[in-house]
């Protein structure tokens, strides 16, 4: 499980920057470095159906500048509510959130469109527009740092499109820029959304289950693209993933939900499969 | 003949043997539909002044009206054909206007774009107005407001457009994937921006789908509104026969008919090139299946609500269009790995991303994207043209929204009082005249319908000839039909019976002719190979499995000929419509609210009530 191989180990662009002074080995290094989280949630409750389905039932989170955190846990544990109430699409029912300082359920259209545009998401069903190129899928990505509605390329300027064809290029479809997007397999539509996310120059990104259509091959390459680049831009990083190996030697801390709760918090350095694979078993012993 | 109830071991048992077949509730049914569409039929023809006698006699009344009218004459047809290019023009000027119209109504009617609550209401509520009101009544409404001309036409055919584009436009909005939306809101668009970019380019192949279908209805109502004053061929028809002169009544029916199957054909060949150039999983069907959902749910008759062909024409399954290409199986290990690896060293986009300043900056030219920006081009040309050559400028626009709001006022509060009784018996005229139509209709398409079924038809020949009666008939809008029907048999609810009756060929038929063609052949093989004859097959295998699907037809041309119905009176055929067109003619307006009102309430009704008994049936 702990397989590390040595390219992988080379790439952790992360652990040679000096705020984590040289010592990846150490549990926690991010955490101990005292800068005001990206994200903290505190109490987070969200209950769907007037109350029937508790999603989130009083969670505690923080997440600091330039953490690579991967959330795992069963099916209807809450990920993807924590992740889509963290930038807005879900309104908590109780509970603070602050990203960047600001509570994104406390913000109007205008403020939560700016909040918005400095976190990316990548979704587990792409959601890419299907009967457009891929280019104008990643241009689309600018739309929060843009004024008023755009129909086609030709619509935003030469220089964006460059910077979006740069994008495309980081995950490798830049041949594939002017293809219709429903027309590419799973895993470079995904590659796309990537880059529409990356071309968006968020400092914080939600991913909801990347891989989790794709197939085993495909899931192995996306993930690569997706942390290579958020480690090179140094992203801050929440990402939902079922396979847990697939974030190893990227991830720093690994965080386990079970029931809407958070049920295992530590470095990656410090995981164990007993502790994995408790989160999704039995009801829990940890912490 | 074995019973539910008993084996068949008949010998052992005292009771005889079953020699006919047990009641069941099925069977019951039918039984009683059979007695009940009789007795239907006996009180309507004695309702409308049908008998025998009379339909016998007006054959001869028909035959006598060909005669006058043949052989048609030409000498004014430079002047028809100028009605036929404005009534072209009528049309494009209509459906553009519609369409630009419906836009921001579907947006906001849409569940998924509308701003709030009171902007949904307000919204659906002008569509339900718009669509509930028929096309002729407003062209009556508008001839009365702002003279007799092409411009009123086109204001009543474009505000009933709105109705039905902008329901279907919205359907389309809500029915497009959520997905990208939702990714869009998430990276920080704003409404318009998720709605231009999005969402449009989702429902763009849709809406232009479902305004050819709209062009196809506007060409069959544009040659009827000319009758009431609204401009074009129809109001030269009106202008010929009013003189009594008929063999130039003939050319001009034809030369509609021309404007019709034309306009028809291009259509159809349009939405099936939007369609073959899509690369979707959508089904082309699909759209078929909504148009035909949003008729069934229909408000009552606009002049064209017994119209079936357009969107009926084969649309073959989507195939992948010019835009696709070979799709390349992510190559491992090659372009990410490299992406990877120059990660670490450079700290700058990685030497293998494209060159930034060397990529195409806009999309390749390809034939698709040539033909499609052209047809934009022309599309937007001719409607500004139009707009032109029927008046729709911004000022005609406003002057005749001030007379529409004129209008509009005088119709509150609705008058049900005046002449109720004489409403009532109207209504009820309009609903035999309905019923008598329908069942003598479905009795005279039958045989065209059997031998339009290419898997029944006896020969090629019978078969084409038959298909070919249905396409003829179904390019006459039924208002023409009345129309010469009254000249021929003279004015009241006889005239508009058969104006129906034959209507049911091109329409009933068809759509009968179809449900026999996907009747499962397994049968009528058999009965083949018995050694039955041809009308033995018919008898004893295409028409016992098609009995419940005839039937189902029947309900849904009822339902379909008692909007129909409604307006056959305006031009003298009989029913509610003749009361209609008077309180228009005398502005009482207050009462033209109430008639409208109390029609969709009947109409409503009686949909509710098919749409139950079809259930019961199949
Ligand atoms: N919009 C909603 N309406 C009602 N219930 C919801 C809604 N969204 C989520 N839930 C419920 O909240 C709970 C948590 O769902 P959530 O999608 O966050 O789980 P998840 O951990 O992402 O699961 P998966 O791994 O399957 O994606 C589930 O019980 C789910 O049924
Ligand atoms: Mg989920």
């Amino acid at each position: 499980m702990k397989r590390q191989s040595p390219s992988k180990d080379l790439l952790r662009s992360r652990d040679q920057q000096p705020g984590s002074s040289g010592d990846p080995g150490t549990s926690g290094a991010p955490v101990s470095r005292g800068e005001t989280p990206s994200v903290e949630v505190r109490e987070l409750v969200k209950r769907f159906d007037r109350g029937r389905v508790t999603a989130l039932g009083g969670v505690d989170l923080a997440v600091h500048p330039g953490e690579l955190l991967v959330l795992v846990g069963l099916s209807g544990s809450g990920k993807s509510t924590l992740l889509r109430t963290l930038n807005g699409l879900e309104t908590p029912t109780s509970g603070q959130i602050s990203v960047f300082g600001q509570d994104p359920s406390a913000l109007g259209r205008r403020d939560l469109r700016r909040l918005r545009h400095r976190i990316g998401f990548v979704f587990q069903q792409f959601n890419l527009v299907g009967r457009v190129t891929a280019l104008e899928n990643v241009l689309s990505g600018a739309l929060g740092r843009l004024k008023g509605p755009r129909y086609g390329v030709l619509t935003y300027r030469p220089q964006m499109r460059r910077e979006a064809l740069e994008q495309l290029g980081r995950v490798g479809l830049a041949e594939k820029s002017f293809q219709r997007t429903d027309t590419l397999s799973g895993g470079q539509q995904q590659r796309v959304a990537i880059a529409r996310m990356l071309f968006q120059k968020p400092e914080l990104v939600l991913a909801d289950e990347p891989v989790a259509s794709l197939d085993p091959e495909s899931s192995r390459q996306v993930m690569e693209v997706l942390f290579a680049c958020c480690a090179e831009d140094n992203l801050t990083v929440v990402c939902s993933l079922h396979q847990v190996d697939l974030a190893l030697g990227w991830a720093d801390r690994v965080v386990g939900m079970r029931a809407g709760k958070i049920v295992l918090d530590r470095p990656v350095d410090q995981l164990d499969d007993a502790s994995t694979r408790a989160v999704y078993e039995a009801p829990g012993e940890e912490q | 003949m074995a019973t539910p109830s008993g084996p068949l071991t008949t010998g052992t048992s005292a009771t005889p043997p079953r020699l006919r077949p047990p009641w069941t509730l099925q069977r019951m049914r039918f039984a009683v539909l059979g007695l009940v569409a009789f007795g239907l039929l006996v009180v309507s023809m004695h309702q409308t002044g049908v008998s025998p006698a009379r339909l016998f006699a007006s054959i001869d009344d028909l035959i006598g009206l060909f005669q006058r009218m043949w052989p048609p004459v030409y000498f004014e047809w430079r002047r028809y054909l100028d009605a036929l290019v404005v009534t072209f023009f009528m049309v494009v000027a209509a459906t553009g206007l519609a369409i630009v119209l419906s836009i921001p109504f579907a947006v906001l009617s849409a569940r998924n774009t509308t701003t709030g609550r009171i902007a949904y209401s307000v919204s659906r509520g002008i569509i339900v107005f718009t669509r509930a009101v028929p096309d002729i009544v407003w062209a009556l409404v508008f001839v009365r407001a702002i003279g007799i001309g092409p411009l009123a036409g086109v204001l009543a055919m474009g505000l009933n457009s709105i109705g039905m584009l902008g329901k279907l436009y919205a359907d389309a909005i809500e029915e497009a994937p959520q997905g990208p939306i939702e990714a869009m809101r998430a990276g920080g668009a704003s409404r318009i921006q998720v709605l231009v970019t999005g969402i449009l380019p989702q429902v763009i192949p849709t809406w232009v789908s479902l305004s050819l279908y709209r062009v196809d209805i506007n060409v069959r109502t544009s040659v009827i509104l000319g009758f009431v004053g609204a401009g074009g061929i129809g109001f030269e028809l009106q202008r010929v026969l009013g003189q009594l002169v008929y063999p130039r009544a003939l050319t001009i029916v034809f030369m509609m008919f021309l404007l019709i199957a034309s306009v028809e054909q291009i259509s159809a060949f349009a939405r099936k090139a939007i369609i073959s150039g899509e690369v979707t999983d959508e089904n082309p069907f699909k759209l078929r299946a909504r148009v035909r959902a949003y008729r069934d749910e229909r408000k009552p008759g606009s002049a064209s609500a017994t119209d079936e062909g357009g969107v009926e024409d084969g649309q073959g399954p989507a195939v992948a269009g010019p835009a696709t290409t070979v799709m390349d199986p992510p190559a491992p290990g090659d372009t990410t790995s490299r992406t990877i690896a120059s990660a670490p060293a450079a700290g700058t986009l990685g030497a293998l991303s494209i060159d930034p300043g060397d990529g195409p900056l806009r999309p390749p030219r390809s034939t698709l994207r040539r033909k499609k920006s052209s047809s934009a081009i022309i599309a937007v040309v001719l409607f500004f043209v139009s707009c032109w050559v029927v008046g729709l400028t911004p000022q005609g626009l406003a002057s005749s929204l001030v007379a529409v709001g004129q209008v509009g006022a005088g119709m509150f509060p609705p008058d049900f009082v005046t002449n109720w009784e004489g409403v009532l018996e109207m209504l009820l005229e309009t609903f035999w005249i309905a019923v008598a139509a329908t069942v003598m209709g479905m009795i005279l398409s039958l045989p065209f319908a059997i031998l339009a079924a290419r898997n029944v038809a006896p020969s090629r020949f019978a078969y084409r000839a038959s298909r070919f009666a249905m396409l003829v008939e179904r390019g006459i809008p039924e208002l023409i039909l009345a129309v010469l029907f009254v000249v021929a048999v003279g004015l009241g609810p006889f005239a508009g019976v058969l104006a129906l009756t034959v209507g049911a060929i091109g329409f009933s038929g068809k759509l009968m002719a179809d449900a026999i063609e996907n009747l499962p052949s397994p049968g009528i093989e058999g009965l083949t190979s018995v050694g039955a004859s041809w009308t033995q097959r018919v008898f004893t295998g295409v028409l016992p499995q098609a009995m419940p699907l005839i039937v189902g037809i029947g309900i849904y041309t009822l339902d379909v000929y008692i909007r129909a119905a409604t307006i056959l009176g305006i031009v003298g055929a009989g029913g509610i419509g003749g009361i209609l067109n008077s309180t228009v003619q005398t502005h009482a307006y207050d009462r033209t609210l109430a008639i409208v009102l109390l029609i969709f309430v009947a109409v409503y009704g009686f949909e509710r009530l098919s749409g139950w008994l079809r259930q019961q049936l199949l």
